[in-house]
């Protein structure tokens, strides 16, 4: 007979001292621990009107192109009008490895700084690029990187303007990081932002969660995976962007790391609402599922790269959904749920019919060990 | 016949046996005790669609929160060391010591490296001779045996810098202390599935035998855990069993070659439970011939033991994994207590029962 002795459970100490004292690879996982971090040092410091947003792009204030010109493409002779707000957004990429199934670190810092514009309503138009290179990167390697990088500015329409490189030594990085600033102009009409959702909205997404993630989880080797995993890593701004012709796009945004349930409770921070979304509804591939089940992850809070969620009147969801599946990044568009006055935050209306909350994660999941 | 038109049909038939079931009682204990369990019973909803009088706990099951907090702080200690890794499966990063935890240790330039097999974790060592691997065995039935199976490997390949901390604690040792004990209120338990694949369903006999307690071994989707539900409420009605839901993964018998292999390196020994004090023979310590891999006996990690708590907490992490109260009935939940600063156990690791309440149960 065994009796169960008094538990001895000496609570840590923990007491502001360790929680946020240094930085740890949860502070850069884009949960709680992120946002904490933006706004008790970042924004602290730096509190600028359009800093405070915390969106992926700013709009440049008082800065408007009356008229201009752009040349039409690297290659091409012609130059086409521009004319609209000024947005910019800048972001670096660290991702291991640096070639992964569907993309690498060169097309991912393109798409995600095209992306990051295409959400705030912008056509991109320049880049910077920055490279930290670690000395003993083969140069084939950086070649191949950049010509996968002129292949998406191509794409896209986006010029190359200014650059940096740097060499570190051996031991300090991994083989290289990519930091980029993105220049756009805001399309006219576009109205965009939290303040313009309201409750009866409907939640849209271009296609199935998690892709990116589940392919770098198999790319970093960590499983012997039979099937195929590819990122889902995309350009968005030629799906996104035509959807602003008309009216009824409210709220847009690339869920990348943290996954849909971030962005959704972000959403739902910004606009004071509730954001009800059907599991049912959602689209997620086996294979993601797969991957998400051996690793003990939510498809929830997996990093995408080529994916929008799209808050828009219900009065226009029959037009931006067809717009959506019409291009090949939207063909699995569909619509995951709606915003509601009450409750706030973020739900999830789970195939047996019940609701429960979807948070934000405190930072990065972990896989599990039973 | 439309998604989820299944679940919702069982989960009608489990609320109506609750109802039946109460008229003559007030309430209708199940325990989980497994991690997985208790984010599927929240994460589908289950709790919340289920009659409130059917009350589904969560034991001891997580086993990053049973990891006692000496256990930590010893591993802590060995990534102080020069020249010394120490490897470990993720979730263990973020589970706080007595001062610090082992992702903050990582910050401030300790070796510390997350794989995602104990295989890996061997590998390292080989491809280092000249550093000392010490892999952190955290975890039940279900890891001990590839554990054992590196360590075996470890010992073909002669592989001299490769050490396990044994922390390992097992499931039946436990169900028996909780069954025993006079403080807890539990009519039946949803058995693990991963653990249960290992170990059968043989060990759990003696929870009818001797404690006339109703038992199922149950899978991790909704269907599932509803009909392992439904199963454990027929036991209650008409007497206990052991039985087997989870029919395509587990086998009365279990995995006799894991068992061998795990019974081959190690051997019962006591184990501290964080939360629960210490359960004898729930623990696996090194047989002889395989302690040149301990790490206890390298580092000379005397009786890993926490010494009584120096500060009252109101922390009922005990109670809740007893089953005694659910965490919101802890002063602390939600409020000192959350998974930013954790104060107990459960609220250490995602898969403890109060990160799964207040993931899910808000």
């Amino acid at each position: 007979m065994t009796k169960l002795a008094e538990p001895e459970w000496n609570p840590p100490v923990i007491v502001g001292d360790i929680v946020d004292s240094r930085i740890v690879m949860g502070h850069g996982a884009g949960g709680k621990k992120m946002h904490r971090l933006i706004k008790n040092v970042f924004v602290k410091h730096f509190g600028s009107p359009a800093l405070r947003n915390l969106a992926d792009a700013a709009v440049l204030p008082g800065l408007q192109v009356k008229t201009g010109t752009v040349p039409r493409s690297t290659r091409t002779r012609g130059t086409v009008p521009v004319f609209g707000e000024l947005v910019m957004t800048t972001d670096s990429y660290v991702v291991q490895p640096i070639f992964f199934p569907g993309g690498d670190i060169g097309k991912l810092a393109v798409c995600g700084t095209v992306n990051d514009l295409a959400v705030m309503g912008a056509k991109p138009r320049f880049i910077s690029l920055a490279f930290v290179l670690r000395e003993g990167l083969e140069v084939t390697k950086l070649e191949a990187i950049c010509r996968s990088i002129a292949a998406e500015c191509r794409k896209a329409g986006i010029q190359v303007v200014t650059g940096d490189t740097k060499v570190i030594e051996r031991g300090e990085a991994d083989e290289l990081y990519i930091n980029t600033t993105g220049i756009g102009t805001r399309l006219p009409g576009a109205q965009l932002g939290p303040e313009q959702v309201k409750p009866g909205d409907v939640i849209l997404i271009n296609g199935p969660i998690g892709e990116h993630e589940a392919a770098i989880a198999v790319a970093r080797g960590a499983y012997r995976f039979k099937g195929k995993a590819e990122s889902d890593c995309a350009a968005l701004d030629g799906l996104v962007l035509p959807l602003l012709a008309k009216p009824g796009v409210r709220l847009m945004r690339d869920p990348t790391r943290g996954g849909l349930a971030t962005t959704l409770n972000e959403f739902a921070e910004a606009t004071g609402r509730g954001f009800v979304v059907d599991e049912a509804a959602l689209p997620v591939s086996k294979h993601v599922l797969g991957v998400a089940e051996l690793l003990g992850l939510s498809p929830f809070y997996m990093a995408n790269e080529g994916k929008v969620v799209v808050v828009a009147d219900p009065k226009a969801e029959a037009r931006v959904l067809g717009g959506m599946r019409r291009h090949r990044l939207g063909r699995q568009a569909a619509m995951i749920g709606e915003v509601v006055k009450k409750p706030e935050g973020v739900w999830l209306r789970t195939r047996i019919g019940s609701l429960r909350p979807l948070i934000m994660l405190e930072a990065e999941q972990l896989p599990r060990i039973c | 016949m439309d998604e989820g038109a299944l679940e919702r049909a069982l989960l009608s038939r489990v609320n109506n046996l609750v109802i039946e079931l109460c008229e003559t009682r007030r309430t209708i204990n199940l325990m989980e005790v497994c991690g997985t369990h208790t984010m599927a019973i929240s994460g589908f909803g289950i709790r919340r669609a289920v009659d409130p009088r059917l009350r589904l706990l969560s034991g001891p099951g997580c086993p990053v929160c049973v990891t006692a907090q000496a256990e930590i702080d010893a591993a802590i200690g060995i990534a102080g060391e020069q020249g010394v890794a120490v490897v470990t499966f993720g979730d263990m990063m973020r589970v706080p010591g007595t001062r610090t935890s082992l992702e903050h240790e990582k910050a401030i330039g300790a070796d510390v490296r997350v794989v995602y097999s104990p295989l890996d974790a061997m590998r390292l060592a080989e491809a280092e001779p000249d550093r000392q691997f010490v892999f952190l065995g955290v975890g039940f039935e279900t890891t001990a045996p590839t554990v054992a199976a590196t360590v075996i490997a470890a010992q073909e390949s002669k592989v001299s810098n490769f050490y396990v901390l044994s922390m390992f604690k097992t499931i039946p040792r436990a169900l028996e202390a909780i069954a025993s004990s006079d403080r807890v209120n539990v009519d039946g338990f949803i058995l693990p599935g991963h653990v249960s694949t290992i170990i059968g369903t043989r060990p759990y006999e003696f929870l009818r035998d001797k404690y006339h307690l109703p038992s199922c071994v149950v899978g991790f989707e909704a269907l599932d855990v509803l009909q392992g539900i439904h199963m454990l409420l027929e036991q209650v009605k008409s007497g206990p069993r052991v039985e087997i839901q989870y029919t395509r993964s587990v086998k009365p018998e279990g995995n006799r070659t894991a068992i061998q292999v795990m019974e081959t390196v190690f051997e019962p020994g006591d184990a501290e439970w964080r939360g629960l004090g210490t359960i004898r023979g729930s623990g696996l310590g090194f047989r002889q011939g395989f302690r040149e891999f301990d790490a206890r006996k390298r580092f000379r990690i005397a009786e890993l033991r926490t010494p009584n708590a120096k500060r009252q907490t109101r922390c009922r992490c005990g109670d809740v994994m007893l089953g005694v109260i659910v965490p919101p009935e802890c002063k602390l939940f939600a409020k000192t207590c959350s998974p930013e600063s954790p104060v107990g156990p459960c609220m250490v690791s995602t898969e403890g029962a109060c990160a799964a309440y207040y993931k899910y149960e808000r």
